[in-house]
């Protein structure tokens, strides 16, 4: 893995497919992220942006979930060719 | 939430072996899932009207009841909340995983979003490890078909070991089955699972058996292998039980450094891992029973978001949504709020007519009928407004809704779905402060309802037009605006960032969460829905409010002095009999005696003797005694204050040109910075009584009801000081 690669989800476009490498934050918010599916390797396809560009909507395993942006800032990703 | 009491499951296993001689005992069903699995659905298809919203343990999460009579089997059927997990971060989860440990269900009914195994088999995994044996309903089941997803559920029942029935709520599809398979499990007692069923990688595996064979490990009356799991997991909860126990702490420190020892060798942190092997196991499971097809079309779900959460076009959706749901509610429950009212009123006219001129009478008219006519009338509002909601919940738009205002929410420290009770608080904030129970975690839901109350409710608007009229007639429809819509608004966001940066600091929830797939809701969910707020309306509230309509009227009508009656009684005799007056002078005369003779007996009763009491205590903000007294009538009703005004700056007790004596009268006791002062103290201090007592039913804590009172009179009482002190430093008058 290269390190240039890995970026926060926060800065992911619409339409972008990443991997998930890791995920930091508070233990509140990881622990419902990992319990929606988000987890080392997953793949995540990042749908839109909220009209004012805050929350974000991203598909994961099947299923639509909504995050915040600064949520998002806590999970690693790297993009997927 | 007090922590698993062990020793109370202990009692509890005592009790239900004895129970489990008797075949009588009615059996229990628990419904667990995900939020938007179609839960509820299956629930009221199971139960259909036979249910009650119950509350657990003093919080505010609800577990909603019902019974039904199945092959002459009674079946208590308990709808837990909707969690993703088991673990204890949650409020929610904790009442579901104590209802399952402590009630010990006879059959838990795991109900999966059959078009989203992966996610939904992740409680199940779980509830296996609790050494539950779930049934699983695989409900939705007509979605799956219409997706062309085939699942092979015999082989994955097998491979799970546990029954599988596939069900669709909507339409009562299998119910039957679901109930059949249910009696079987209870019966058979099927329903205990010890399987180690996670594929936990070898590390885990061995601290798991470690633990467990740890004598004291097994003598919490529920699976060891769970708390072993739990305790690498790091549960608060089961943590403190276990450390009460006799040996705990040992037990404590193995779990401890095993955890770090496994994280060290993992590089992940025990959670990640534990969670990993329960979603491969459930890959695995699924690898073997499950052909998706490749998607090549848009889902409809996606197109119809293209619209409603559109860059461009989701705010005036929204919008256009919002408008709709206020005029429904306050427009449209005009109507039936007008029917209610002239059949309370004319109950009121029955009871003048039938009865004598009492005091049994007058508690009748004011006290009773007003009190039950008083919260009748909020009925249709609150049946409107919860049946928009309901459709805006079953069909998937509230959580878009909260997707595109969380950011202004946000930013003061509110989740997105806070803005539907702001926005409803501009007509009622009895129906606004209900409508805070669309917000999942307790924290946001506690905010939203200390804030929801500061919203200029339409009741405050005659209070307004009242005092922008007498003492701004240029400006006034521009002053009555900005009472009605900007204040409000604005002290409810300052209000909420203060909240954020002092009581609630750092208690942010996460926002994570789910944008279910658009769905139709059904007719018969959302009246169900509906109902139950209704009845919880008018059962919770019915009591408390007639209490207190009671308490307000013997305080504004006692005690009476008879001497004020007899000497004003004797003079208006003596101007009636005195020759030297025309007529048309006597009857103003009479009239001016008459409203001194109200106005001296007002002064007398409780109501009079509190404000007048109180006075001190307004003094600085520039009112006197008749105005805290009008401040006090309006725990009544806010417009209560301006028909106290008529009795209390009124030299005429006659309907003639009424208003425009009321106005010219505020004119000559208020100047226009006292009067503006005042109206602020209207639009912060305590709504009603009405609102006052769903607060504290909905906040469910003595603590937090006493701190609402206390801060927004603090507050009415802060801004009222700072404008009247502060103007009058300027010069203003």
């Amino acid at each position: 893995m290269k390190k240039s690669a890995v970026m926060d989800l926060s800065s992911c476009m619409e339409g972008d497919l990443v991997k998930i490498v890791r995920i930091r934050g508070d233990s509140l918010i990881r622990k419902r992220l990992i319990e929606m599916g988000f987890l080392r390797g997953r793949v995540l396809k990042i749908v839109k942006y909220a009209p004012l560009k805050d929350p974000v909507e991203v598909e994961v395993g099947g299923s639509h979930v909504s995050l915040r942006v600064c949520e998002a800032a806590g999970i690693d990703v790297e993009p997927v060719y | 939430m007090s922590p698993l009491s062990f020793s109370h499951t202990l009692r509890q296993n005592l009790k239900k072996d004895v129970f489990y001689e008797k075949s009588t005992r009615p059996f229990t069903i628990a419904l667990a899932g995900n939020p938007n699995c179609g839960k509820t659905s299956l629930f009221n298809a199971i139960t259909g009207a036979h249910q009650h919203v119950g509350n657990w343990g003093g919080v505010t999460v609800e577990v909603k009841e019902g019974s039904v009579t199945f092959n002459k089997n009674e079946i208590r059927v308990v709808d837990l909340p909707g969690t993703y997990s088991l673990t204890a971060f949650s409020l929610e989860e904790s009442v579901a995983r104590d209802f399952i440990i402590h009630e010990k269900p006879d059959v838990v009914v795991n109900v999966i979003d059959a078009t989203n195994l992966e996610r939904n088999l992740y409680l199940t995994v779980q509830l296996l490890e609790l050494g539950v044996r779930p049934l699983l309903a695989f409900n939705m089941w007509d979605e799956v078909r219409n997706k062309q997803i085939e699942i092979n559920i015999k082989l994955l029942s097998e491979l799970l070991d546990v029954p599988i029935v596939t069900t669709i709520g909507k339409n009562c599809t299998n119910i039957n089955k679901l109930l059949d398979t249910a009696v079987l499990m209870a019966k058979e007692e099927r329903c205990k699972y010890n399987r180690q069923i996670s594929e936990f990688p070898a590390e885990v595996v061995q601290v798991i058996e470690k633990l467990i064979s740890v004598p004291v490990m097994n003598s919490f009356g529920v699976s060891a292998q769970w708390l072993a799991i739990k305790l690498l997991e790091n549960d608060s909860e089961v943590r403190s039980a276990v450390k009460e126990a006799e040996g705990g702490s040992g037990i404590l420190e193995i779990a401890d450094s095993a955890r770090s020892k496994i994280e060290l060798i993992l590089g992940e942190d025990a959670q990640s891992i534990i969670a990993e092997a329960r979603y491969g196991f459930i890959a695995g499971a699924l690898r073997e029973t499950v052909r998706k097809p490749v998607r090549n079309r848009v889902e409809i779900s996606d197109q119809i978001d293209s619209i409603i959460t559109h860059p461009v076009w989701a705010f005036p959706v929204f919008f256009l949504f919002m408008w709709l749901l206020f005029q429904a509610t306050f427009v449209l429950g005009a109507y039936p709020q007008g029917l209610l009212e002239s059949g309370v009123e004319f109950l009121r006219e029955s009871v003048l007519n039938l009865m004598p001129d009492t005091v049994l009478r007058s508690l009748i008219i004011d006290g009773i009928i007003g009190g039950v006519g008083g919260i009748i009338v909020f009925l249709p509002n609150i049946l409107i407004l919860f049946f928009g909601i309901a459709i805006m919940e079953d069909s998937g738009y509230m959580a878009r809704a909260a997707f595109i205002t969380d950011k202004v929410m946000h930013k003061v420290g509110l989740h997105g779905k806070s803005f539907i009770p702001m926005l409803m608080g501009m007509g009622c904030n009895i129906p606004a402060i209900m409508a805070a129970r669309t917000l999942e975690s307790e924290t946001d839901r506690r905010k939203t309802i200390l804030l929801a109350p500061l919203i200029s409710c339409s009741a405050r608007l005659p209070v307004y037009v009242l005092f922008a009229g007498a003492l701004f007639p240029k400006h006034a429809g521009n002053i009555v605006f900005l009472f009605q819509f900007v204040f409000g608004t604005l002290s409810f966001f300052i209000m909420a960032y203060i909240f954020k940066k002092t009581l609630f600091k750092g208690d942010e929830q996460p926002f994570v969460m789910e944008l279910p797939p658009y769905r139709l809701p059904t007719f018969r969910s959302v009246l169900i829905h509906m109902w139950q707020r209704a009845e919880h309306f008018l059962k919770k509230m019915g009591g408390v409010v007639l209490v207190f309509s009671i308490i307000l009227w013997v305080l504004s009508n006692y005690p009476v002095n008879s001497e004020i009656e007899e000497s004003y009684n004797g003079k208006i005799d003596s101007v009636r009999i005195s020759t030297e007056l025309s007529s048309e002078q006597k009857e103003s005369k009479t009239g001016v005696l008459e409203s001194e003779m109200r106005l001296e007996q007002l002064k007398y009763t409780g109501i009079g003797r509190i404000g007048m009491a109180l006075e001190p205590f307004f003094r600085p903000l520039g009112f006197k005694w008749r105005e805290s007294v009008s401040l006090l009538t309006g725990f009544v009703a806010k417009e209560v204050i301006v028909s106290s005004m008529g009795v209390l700056y009124l030299a005429d007790d006659s309907e003639l040109d009424r208003d425009q004596r009321l106005k010219t009268a505020i004119a000559d006791h208020f100047t226009p910075l006292k009067g503006f002062a005042f109206m602020f103290f209207v639009l912060l201090y305590t709504p009603c009584v009405v609102a006052l007592i769903t607060v504290i039913r909905e906040l469910k804590s003595v603590k937090w009801s006493i701190f609402s009172v206390v801060y927004q009179i603090a507050l009415a009482w802060i801004v009222t000081f700072a404008i009247y002190q502060g103007g009058r430093l300027i010069g203003l008058q």
